[in-house]
C-alpha cells in the first residue's frame, strides 16, 4: 500500500506490510496482520483501536523492542529515514532507541526508576547518545525540565515526590531529551484524570510543534484524536481497516468498525436514549479468519465476505478503506445501502 | 417525590500519617426511585469512599443514611446482612472483582448461598441460567473459570451476582471504565434495560462526564470530598455554573472535528483533603478565586431550577455566560 | 493469511487440536498442571519423589536383605552385585538400611509438615484475616519461637522431653509451624486487598466465608510452596538429629544416624557415609525441585 500524500511532506518512517506473530503455548496470536502506514515529518498520526487490537505491538517493533521469542516478526519492513530497522541487531537498535525515536508509556508510575532522580534521569539517556560531559548532560537535562513545566530546581528530588501528570512530564521529558525524529506515545493519557491530560495533550503538542518532532499517537479515544492529530489510522485485529485525515475519519467514515466506534461513545454534545454498540467482541488474534476478520461483528456483512480478505480501496485521495463494500461497484446489502442515507 | 435514599452531612475521615484526611465532607443528597444519580469527579475526589460507605464497607465519621425511611448509618450485624438484599454494588475492575478460583456459576450462585435463598440446588441453577439469560451471557460459560472470559463478559457476571439477590438500589462504581469502547456501550445499555425491567435506583460512580451525562438523571461533581454542584444532568451541561465543572468539562476531549472549543487549562493538581482549612478547597486552582473565597468555605445553595453549587462568586459569574 | 508455522508451534498446536477434541474444561488448578507438566526440572523432581514413595512403601520387597541382619563374615565390604551399596561394621547390607530408613524420614516429614501445616496456617490465617491486636499477639509469640533457631530448638527439646518418636515429631513441628504462620499470613495479605474479597463482602458473607472461601484458595499456591521446602528441611532436621544420636534410636535405620554410625570408616570404607549423605542429598533437592515448579506453576506471575 503506498499512500499517495497531498502535502508532498517528508517520510520520517514508512511502515511496510508489517506481520507479528506471537508464539504461545495457548497458539499463535496474529497481533499484527500486514499494517502500512507512513508518517511525515511534523505530522501527529493517531493509531486508534481497542484493547489487542496489536497497536502496541506496532510500537515495540518499531522500537525494536519486542521480546524475541514469543514474538516474531513474520515479514514487512520499518524504515526510518529510508534506513531498514527490522532485522538491525539490538546493538544498533540502542543507539537508535532514545536518539531517533523517543517513547512514552502508558503507565508513568511504573516507567520510571524510583531510586534514581528525575534530572539524573534525564542526563543518563543524554549521555547514552551525545557524547558530553555529566555537567553538561546534567545542564542540558535542567533545560528539559522547564521546558516539560517542572522547575529546575526539582532536579534532584525522585519520582515518589511528583504526582501523576508530573511524572507522565518527565517521562515526556526523556523521551525528547535527545530531540528524537519521531515520539511515540502509547496511551500516554489513559492512567490521567481529564485536566491533566488536557495539560499533558497540550505540552506534547507545543512540544511537536517546537522541535518539529513528528508523533504516532496511540490511544483507545477518538476525542483525543480529533484534538490532537493529524491524521488517523484506525486498528482491527491487526489491520489497519481505514485511514485518512481526520475530515475522512470523522467527516465521511466509511469502515462499518470506525462507524460502530462513533455509535459506541456517550457524548457530551449529542443526545441519545441508547448507544450503538458495535455486536459481539474483539476478534481473538488466535483464531482470526481467512476472510474479513470484522466478519463476525459486522451488520453489512454477506456471503461475497467471505471470499477471502478484503482489499484496501483509495476512496478519496489519501482515504483508504479496507472494506469489500467501499469499492463502488461491489455488491452491497440492503443494511448499507440504508446506512449511506 | 419518592426518595428512596437521603444522605444527609455524611462524613468520613480516614487517620493518615499527615493529619486527618477528609474523604467525604458533609455531603448531602436524596435520589429518587429508580432514577440514576451520577457522581463525577477525579480521582481522590471521594467518589468511591461515598459509594463504599452508603453500601456498608466503610463506617462513617457522622452524618446520616436513610434508606426508605430506615436510619442505616450504623446498621447492626443483622439489620446489615438484610440490607445487602436492597443495596447492591458493581465494582469497577471486572479483572479483581471476581474470584478467580470459583466457577461462573458459583460467583453468581454466591449471594444466594449467603442469603439462604433458594435452598435446593435445583432451584439455585435455575436462578443462576435465569440470571445469566438476563446479562447476556451465554448458559455454556457456567462451569467456565474467569480467566477464560473477556472483560465485558466478566463485569456481566459481576451484574448478575449483584442482581441475584433482586436488589432495588445498586451502587455502580466505575462499572465500566476498564472496557473498551464497543464493549462499554453494550454493558451501559444492559445497565439500563435492567433499570427499565426491575425498576433499579443506580448511584453511578465515574470519573468519565461523557458517560455520566448518558446515563444519569441527576449528577453531582464532587471535588475534594465535597459536592461542588448539583443539579439535574441537562442542566448541568447547558448551565455549568461552578469553574471546576466548566473546567473539567472543556478539558473532555470531543471525538468531533467540526466543533472548536476552547480549552480551560486548570493550573496546578489535585491535592488531598488533609486537614483542609476553611476555605473553597478549588481556590487554589481557580481562576476567578478571590480573598473571599480563602475566608470561608462555600455551601451549597439552590440557585434556581433545583441546581445547587457551592461557589462564593457564582453570581458574579453567571453573567460571564 | 499465509501462516508462517515452526515445528515447534506445529507441536503446540496439534497438542491444542487434541485437548479440543477431549473437550477438557479449563479450570485453574488444570491450567496449573498443564504448567507444571512443560516444566522439566519439577517433573524430574516429582517423578524421583515419586520413586521414593514407592520404595518407602514397598520397602520390604525391594531391601534384598533385612534392616538389622547380621552377616559377620562380611564386615565394611565395597559395593558390589551382591551388596549393592556395600556393607557396615556389623556386616549389614547399606542398601536394605538405607530403604527401609525411608519408611521413617519421609513420614515423619510428611507428618510434620501436614501438622505444622495445621496449627502454623490455622494462626496465619487468623492473623492475616483478623484485626491488627489479634495479628500483633500472634505475630510477636511467632518472633519469639523464631528467635531460637530452628535445629537449636528441635535438639533443646528432644534432650528435655527424651528420645521418642512422638518427641522428635513435637520438636520439629515447634521449629516449623512459625514458618508457616508467617508465609499464611503473607499470602493472605495479598489477597486480602483484591477487589473480590469486598465485593463478598458487599454480598454479605461473613468472615468465616470469606476466608475460607475466598482467601484460602487464593492463597494455597504459596502455602503449597512453603510447606515442600518445609517438608526438605524438616527431613534435613530430623537427619540432623539422628546423625547426632537425638532421632530415631538404633537399631531402627534413619539416614541421619547411618551417616553418623559411619563416621569412623569414613576413609576406608567410604560407601558406609557416602550413600547416605547422597541420599539426604538427593531427597532435599528434588524436594526443592519440585517446590519451585508449583511455585511457577500456581502463580505465573511471580516468575
Amino acid at each position: 500500500m503506498v499512500e499517495k500524500n497531498i502535502q508532498n511532506n517528508e517520510t520520517v518512517l514508512e511502515v511496510d506490510d508489517l506481520v507479528v506473530h506471537y508464539n504461545t503455548e495457548e497458539g499463535v496470536a496474529e497481533a499484527v496482520n500486514g499494517m502500512s502506514f507512513t508518517l511525515h515529518k511534523g505530522e501527529t498520526l493517531g493509531l486508534v483501536g481497542e484493547t489487542g487490537a496489536g497497536k502496541t505491538s506496532v510500537a515495540l517493533a518499531i522500537m525494536g523492542l519486542l521480546p524475541v521469542p514469543p514474538s516474531q516478526i513474520i515479514r514487512g519492513s520499518i524504515k526510518l529515514n529510508g534506513e531498514e530497522l527490522v532485522g538491525k541487531k539490538n546493538k544498533e537498535m540502542r543507539s537508535i532507541r532514545g536518539d531517533k525515536i523517543g517513547m512514552i508509556f502508558q503507565d508513568p508510575m511504573t516507567s520510571l526508576n524510583p531510586v534514581m532522580s528525575v534530572g539524573d534521569q534525564i542526563a543518563e539517556v543524554i549521555r547514552l547518545h551525545e557524547n558530553i560531559s555529566k555537567g553538561e548532560a546534567s545542564v542540558k537535562a535542567g533545560k528539559m525540565l522547564e521546558k516539560v513545566g517542572i522547575a529546575a530546581d526539582r532536579y534532584k528530588e525522585y519520582p515518589h515526590q511528583f504526582s501523576g501528570g508530573m511524572k507522565q512530564r518527565v517521562v515526556i521529558a526523556i523521551a525528547l531529551a535527545c530531540n528524537p525524529n519521531i515520539l511515540i506515545a502509547d496511551e500516554p493519557t489513559t492512567a490521567l484524570d481529564v485536566t491533566i491530560q488536557a495539560q499533558v495533550l497540550e505540552l506534547i503538542n507545543d512540544l511537536k510543534k517546537d522541535y518539529g518532532t513528528s508523533v504516532i499517537l496511540i490511544t483507545h479515544d477518538l476525542g483525543v484524536v480529533a484534538e490532537t492529530c493529524d491524521r488517523c489510522a484506525v486498528v482491527y485485529a491487526g489491520e489497519i481497516v481505514e485511514s485518512g485525515s481526520l475530515e475522512d475519519i470523522f467527516l465521511h467514515a466509511q469502515h462499518p468498525y470506525t462507524k460502530g466506534l462513533f455509535g459506541s461513545i456517550p457524548r457530551l454534545d449529542v443526545i441519545v436514549e441508547r448507544l450503538h454498540p458495535i455486536k459481539g467482541l474483539m476478534s481473538d488474534p488466535m483464531t482470526l479468519p481467512e476472510y474479513c476478520s470484522f466478519y463476525d461483528r459486522c451488520d453489512h456483512a454477506c456471503e461475497e465476505c467471505k471470499q477471502g480478505e478484503p482489499a484496501c480501496m483509495e476512496v478519496s485521495p489519501g482515504h483508504i478503506v479496507r472494506c469489500r463494500l467501499a469499492h463502488p461497484e461491489a455488491m452491497k446489502p440492503e443494511s448499507w445501502e440504508k446506512g449511506q442515507a | 417525590m419518592d426518595e428512596i435514599l437521603k444522605v444527609e452531612k455524611l462524613k468520613k475521615y480516614y487517620a493518615t500519617p499527615r493529619g486527618l484526611l477528609h474523604a467525604v465532607d458533609n455531603v448531602d443528597f436524596s435520589v429518587e426511585r429508580g432514577k440514576t444519580m451520577g457522581f463525577v469527579g477525579e480521582s481522590g475526589c471521594g467518589k468511591s469512599t461515598l459509594g463504599s460507605t452508603i453500601i456498608g464497607l466503610e463506617v462513617p465519621t457522622g452524618g446520616k443514611i436513610i434508606y426508605d425511611g430506615r436510619d442505616i448509618t450504623f446498621p447492626t450485624k443483622k439489620e446489615l446482612k438484610e440490607l445487602r438484599k436492597e443495596l447492591q454494588m458493581i465494582f469497577q475492575d471486572p479483572f479483581s472483582s471476581i474470584d478467580p478460583r470459583m466457577s461462573i456459576s458459583d460467583i453468581i450462585a454466591e449471594p444466594l448461598i449467603i442469603h439462604r435463598m433458594y435452598r435446593s440446588r435445583q432451584e439455585r441453577t435455575k436462578k443462576v441460567e435465569e440470571l445469566m439469560d438476563i446479562v447476556g451471557i451465554a448458559r455454556r460459560y457456567a462451569y467456565s473459570y474467569p480467566h477464560e472470559l473477556d472483560g465485558g463478559r466478566r463485569q456481566r457476571v459481576g451484574i448478575a451476582r449483584a442482581l441475584a439477590v433482586n436488589p432495588k438500589f445498586i451502587v455502580c462504581d466505575e462499572p465500566v471504565s476498564a472496557l473498551d469502547v464497543s464493549i462499554q456501550a453494550q454493558v451501559l445499555n444492559l445497565l439500563q434495560d435492567l433499570q427499565r425491567d426491575h425498576q433499579l435506583t443506580y448511584l453511578f460512580i465515574t470519573h468519565d462526564l461523557s458517560v455520566v451525562r448518558h446515563i444519569s438523571d441527576d449528577i453531582c461533581v464532587m471535588y475534594l470530598g465535597q459536592i461542588v454542584e448539583k443539579c439535574s444532568a441537562a442542566e448541568l451541561y447547558l448551565h455549568t455554573l461552578h469553574p471546576y465543572t466548566k473546567a473539567l468539562l472543556s478539558a473532555i476531549p470531543i471525538p468531533d472535528i467540526t466543533i472548536k472549543k476552547k480549552r480551560i487549562l486548570m493550573k496546578g493538581e489535585l491535592s488531598s483533603p488533609i486537614e483542609p482549612k476553611d476555605q473553597c478547597r478549588f481556590a487554589a486552582r481557580c481562576p476567578y478565586a478571590n480573598e473571599e473565597c480563602y475566608s470561608s468555605c462555600p455551601k451549597l445553595m439552590d440557585v434556581g431550577n433545583g441546581h445547587m453549587v457551592a461557589c462564593h462568586k457564582v453570581h458574579s459569574l453567571e453573567d460571564n455566560l | 493469511m499465509a501462516k508462517n508455522v515452526t515445528p515447534y508451534m506445529q507441536k503446540v498446536n496439534a497438542r491444542l487440536e487434541k485437548e479440543r477434541k477431549k473437550g477438557k474444561r479449563s479450570t485453574p488448578l488444570r491450567e496449573a498442571a498443564k504448567r507444571y507438566k512443560r516444566n522439566k526440572i519439577a517433573m524430574i523432581g516429582l517423578i524421583v519423589v515419586i520413586i521414593f514413595i514407592l520404595v518407602a512403601i514397598f520397602a520390604d520387597l525391594i531391601a534384598p536383605y533385612g534392616y538389622d541382619e547380621n552377616d559377620y563374615t562380611a564386615i565394611l565390604q565395597a559395593p558390589s552385585w551382591t551388596h549393592l551399596m556395600g556393607t557396615d561394621d556389623y556386616g549389614r547390607d547399606i542398601f536394605s538400611r538405607i530403604v527401609i530408613a525411608s519408611r521413617y524420614s519421609l513420614p515423619v516429614g510428611f507428618i510434620c509438615v501436614i501438622l505444622g501445616l495445621l496449627v502454623g496456617g490455622g494462626l496465619g490465617l487468623i492473623a492475616g484475616a483478623g484485626g491488627e491486636r489479634v495479628e500483633n499477639v500472634i505475630m510477636r509469640i511467632m518472633d519469639i519461637f523464631q528467635a531460637v533457631p530452628a535445629t537449636l530448638m528441635s535438639i533443646a527439646i528432644v534432650a528435655a522431653l527424651g528420645n521418642t518418636m512422638s518427641n522428635l515429631i513435637l520438636a520439629i513441628l515447634v521449629a516449623s509451624f512459625p514458618g508457616f504462620a508467617r508465609t499464611t499470613r503473607a499470602a493472605i495479605f495479598t489477597v486480602k486487598d483484591n477487589e473480590y474479597i469486598r465485593a463478598a463482602q458487599a454480598l454479605g458473607a461473613n468472615k468465616a466465608r470469606l476466608m475460607l472461601r475466598h482467601m484460602v484458595p487464593n492463597g494455597m499456591g504459596t502455602i503449597i510452596v512453603h510447606a515442600t521446602s518445609t517438608m526438605a528441611s524438616s527431613i534435613m532436621i530430623i537427619s540432623g538429629m539422628s546423625y547426632l544420636g537425638l532421632g530415631i534410636v538404633p537399631p531402627t535405620p534413619e539416614w541421619g544416624s547411618i551417616l553418623n554410625a559411619g563416621r569412623p570408616f569414613m576413609l576406608n570404607a567410604p560407601w558406609y557415609t557416602v550413600f547416605p549423605g547422597v541420599m539426604i542429598l538427593i531427597t532435599v533437592l528434588v524436594l526443592n525441585m519440585m517446590g519451585d515448579g508449583l511455585r511457577d506453576a500456581l502463580d505465573p506471575k511471580l516468575k
